[in-house]
């Protein structure tokens, strides 16, 4: 145990199960979460994704959901949210309870103590069924047919079906295509045994994280959970390791329409850096330059000096070494986009950018991790996201690393990133243009 | 040298511990700062109340102009570049994240950064305030907003909402989507774009809120530094008479979908509502509509709602309305729910215990408004260019009742005055 200057509380509450504590009281709310992080199965990903849809609509406490609803409202409007998440080969289940800070409480009610409750109702006692299986019944048809919506959705936001298309295309066979939200044809094996099995499994095998942030009195907390998972016998497994860098043979380059006005242009990059490596820090620079918002390479060419398109811009991910470049644009403009972005990274991977345009990217990077202590939500996410880091840093340590990072280093990232996909979402053809696209896998 | 506190109008606020600064600059530009030393983040958006529905307007008792819809948007883009260079790359030194959105009615600047305030800071100031439009310029952005325009068009979600605006209004400009259409925005000039930038970016017209590590005296004499006088203008903007009644009940647009999307608008006659009435509309949307009603709970089990069930309200001058929206496979069935909903509770009332549900989780966000710096700034400059009382909202969350949430939502929520707009797959299909 250990509390430093950062107003940290650090402790184990068992095998695999870690807490962490960051007192605060610049803010007027607070969190509570609880995170399970598991390797990332195939065959688990849409049992996992109801599941996390349901565990926060009932526990035994309050059976349904308006019940549970109103609890939370009562609370001054706590509210309990789920996620699904993914990094690199590993799965990440949260389930966080947000709510006021007991000192902007009318009376003297102690709502940071009912949430911490709150939560671990939630988390460690579903509503169980008089068969010994969790949930309800009525509620998991709800569940799978809330699930099947929201897969079939997927396609109404063009730019998010066409960032997944082209993941799907680059990554095939690798675990970073694999859907957190589900898959359809997964759904009629999911049932309430099933859900039971993946709860049990996720609480008895899965690495865990508590995290309170805000005025949150950590003893109590830390008391009610370590008390909770006495109750199972716990195996934690190892973390694999994160994806091996995969070099690509061949550009491969796809185009599928549909009734769309604007075209989505995805390129998908590999870079052979992944935490935790050293160069991450330089890496995420590198994409900042080159697509990172207002002071980037892609928003002042491909924008602003050539007015191809509204946005274009770069996003790397360090748990699986790959950077995309999205951009929406006029289906007759591929080429000239395609070329100006692969310019513009030889502009990095040679070192040709301005000072100004790097110091512009640092400083950029450095007021976003500066500001990241502003918020609950960010600062608890930056502890939750460190788990490939090697070690724990606070964002005072991420500035300096970002101080750190020199024009090289970050030249050598652009040198090292091949292009793998280039994926366009295109409008139907039309007669004009209805004809051969030519280029590898085009349908 | 800053001259004091004396300028200020100081409101010490005891429910969430905040403390803003008003006062009206000679200038004419309303200015609120709430220093808040505990942040790393200072954050600052200087307001036009100008937006897509000002599109008809006159100047000191003149003829009136009518000019495309999508200008105010287009000026927003436009602004950006200065003769020399644009804003982006003079903000690029300050590390200063930068942008602005315009609104059916106001275009807002902002910035938010953790170092180099007052240099970000004299960039706001200095773009916004100096204009700068060719023919080229002007052009090149043409590509950049159709883009724009096209990428909403191929959202289901905003085409529903879109669809909704034009079943409610028959000639409030609010029918017309912010940005225009790519007809519209290829009439826009620079001559235009002048004509407009000086009618509505007048000092008396604008209003800039701070907030976070910022000191409210140094911000004031920055302010007395870089803004520039202008005559003032009378300014009227008109919208066609508008009956208060919606167009057609019904709206309907084939896309492929693969499940029906519904917004399901309750119009209301416009004015200028009270702080009271303002929370209390939240409160009876969450308390008769919400997670929290049996009535949520019924259609969850019906299937006619999913968790992505929610709603909203609209209130723009001359345009309010209460809006409802999700995916359903059966939006006609959830409207006569709803509607039958409506008729119950205007019988019998809400549910005191919801109610206070409700009240508790509307004063709790009330006070978590106060958290972020970006969502305090926003909120004040809204609250001044459209006259609500900030603290009034949080006060009338503490103390309202169900008695007066029943009496308001008698009022509100005519359902011979509401529109179902669906945007669904072909039938054939």
């Amino acid at each position: 145990m250990e509390e430093n200057e950062n107003n940290m509380y650090v402790s184990s509450l068992g095998e695999g199960i870690s807490f962490r504590s960051v007192w605060e009281t610049r803010f007027k709310d607070a969190c509570i979460a609880i995170h399970f992080v598991f390797p990332m199965n195939r065959d688990d990903v849409t049992v996992n994704a109801v599941l996390g849809s349901l565990l926060n609509r009932s526990c035994a406490k309050y059976r349904q959901f308006s019940e549970l609803d109103r609890a939370l409202a009562m609370l001054y409007g706590a509210s309990v949210r789920t996620a699904i998440t993914i990094f690199g080969n590993c799965q990440m289940l949260t389930v966080v309870i947000g709510f006021l800070d007991d000192r902007f409480v009318p009376g003297d009610e102690c709502v940071s103590g009912e949430c911490a409750a709150l939560l671990s109702e939630i988390v460690f006692r579903p509503v169980v069924g008089e068969d010994g299986l969790l949930f309800d019944g009525d509620e998991v048809e709800r569940a799978l047919r809330n699930t099947e919506e929201r897969i079939r959705s997927r396609i109404n936001d063009k730019e998010e079906y066409a960032s997944a298309r082209c993941c799907d295309i680059m990554c095939e066979g690798e675990p970073m295509s694999i859907e957190a939200g589900g898959y359809l044809e997964d759904l009629p094996d999911i049932t309430r045994e099933a859900l039971t099995k993946a709860w049990r499994k996720i609480l008895s095998t899965s690495l865990v994280e508590i995290i309170t942030v805000g005025g949150v009195n950590h003893a109590s907390v830390e008391r009610i959970f370590a008390r909770e998972f006495k109750a199972f016998d716990r195996h934690c497994a190892e973390l694999p390791r994160l994806p091996a860098y995969k070099e690509p043979i061949q550009v491969k380059e796809v185009t599928e329409r549909m009734d769309v006005q604007q075209s989505k242009l995805i390129m998908g990059f590999r870079l052979p850096i992944t935490e935790p490596d050293d160069r991450t820090m330089a890496a995420r620079l590198m994409s900042l330059l080159f697509g990172g918002g207002t002071t980037s390479l892609l928003f002042n060419n491909v924008r602003e000096k050539q007015g191809l398109c509204y946005y274009c811009s770069s996003d790397y991910t360090r748990y699986a070494g790959i950077m995309y470049v999205r951009s929406g644009i006029e289906e007759s403009n591929k080429d000239k986009v395609v070329e100006e972005v692969k310019r513009q990274l030889e502009v990095i991977a040679g070192n040709a950018f301005t000072d100004d345009e790097f110091n512009a990217a640092k400083l950029y990077m450095i007021s976003a991790f500066e500001s990241f202590k502003d918020s609950i939500g960010v600062i608890e996410s930056w502890y939750a996201f460190q788990l490939y880091d090697g070690c724990v840093r606070t964002p005072e340590q991420g500035v300096e690393r970002i101080k750190a990072v020199t024009r090289s280093q970050v030249a050598e990232c652009a040198r090292l990133a091949r292009l793998d996909t280039v994926y366009m979402l295109a409008p139907e053809a039309s007669e004009e243009t209805n004809e051969s696209e030519g280029g590898q896998g085009d349908d | 040298m800053t001259d004091g506190n004396d300028r200020f109008h100081i409101h010490r606020d005891t429910l969430t511990g905040e403390t803003v600064y008003y006062v009206t600059h000679p200038t004419g530009v309303k200015i609120a700062i709430c220093p808040k030393p505990e942040k790393k983040i200072a954050y600052a958006t200087f307001g036009v109340k100008y937006g897509s529905i000002d599109n008809d307007f006159s100047v000191n008792g003149g003829e009136f102009t009518r000019v495309p819809d999508g200008i105010a948007h287009y000026l927003e883009h436009k602004l950006f570049e200065n003769e020399d260079c644009g804003a982006f790359e003079r903000y690029a030194k300050t590390g200063a994240s930068a942008n602005a959105f315009t609104a059916y009615d106001k275009t807002c600047y902002y910035f938010s950064c953790t170092r180099h305030f007052e240099q970000a800071f004299e960039i706001l100031l200095d773009f916004v305030q100096n204009p700068y439009f060719t023919e080229e310029s002007v052009q090149k952005e043409r590509g950049i907003i159709v883009q724009e325009i096209q990428m909403y068009q191929d959202s289901p979600g905003s085409k529903v909402y879109s669809n909704l605006m034009k079943a409610m209004y028959l000639d409030h400009p609010i029918k017309n989507d912010v940005a225009g259409t790519v007809e519209s925005i290829s009439q826009i000039t620079p001559e235009l774009l002048y004509q407009c930038y000086n009618t509505f970016y007048n000092p008396n017209n604008m209003v800039l809120a701070v907030a976070g590590k910022v000191d409210p005296q140094e911000v004031l004499a920055m302010c007395d530094r870089l803004f520039l006088p202008k005559e003032k203008l009378e300014i009227v903007s008109r919208h066609p008479e508008d009956n208060g009644r919606i167009v057609q009940p019904f709206i309907e647009e084939e896309l492929d979908v693969p499940f029906p999307l519904f917004q399901l608008g309750f119009k209301e006659s416009w004015r200028q509502l009270s702080e009271r009435e303002r929370i209390l509309s939240g409160i009876i949307r969450n308390a008769v509509f919400g997670p929290i009603s049996d009535f949520y709970d019924r259609m969850i089990r019906k299937q006619l709602i999913n968790p992505g069930f929610g709603y909203n309200s609209i209130e723009v001058e001359g345009a309010m309305a209460s809006v409802f929206q999700g995916m359903s496979s059966f939006p006609e069935a959830l409207r006569d729910e709803i509607f039958e909903e409506i008729e119950r509770v205007k019988r019998e009332g809400i549910s005191p215990r919801i109610f206070e549900c409700a009240r508790r989780s509307s004063y709790g966000g009330n006070i978590t408004a106060f958290n972020y710096t970006e969502d305090i700034a926003d909120n004040l400059q809204d609250d001044i260019m459209f006259g609500i009382d900030t603290f009034g909202l949080l006060k009338a969350a503490a103390s309202v009742t169900v008695e007066e949430a029943n009496e308001l939502f008698r009022r509100q929520y005519d359902i011979s005055n509401s529109s179902l707009s669906v945007v669904r797959r072909s039938k054939e299909a």
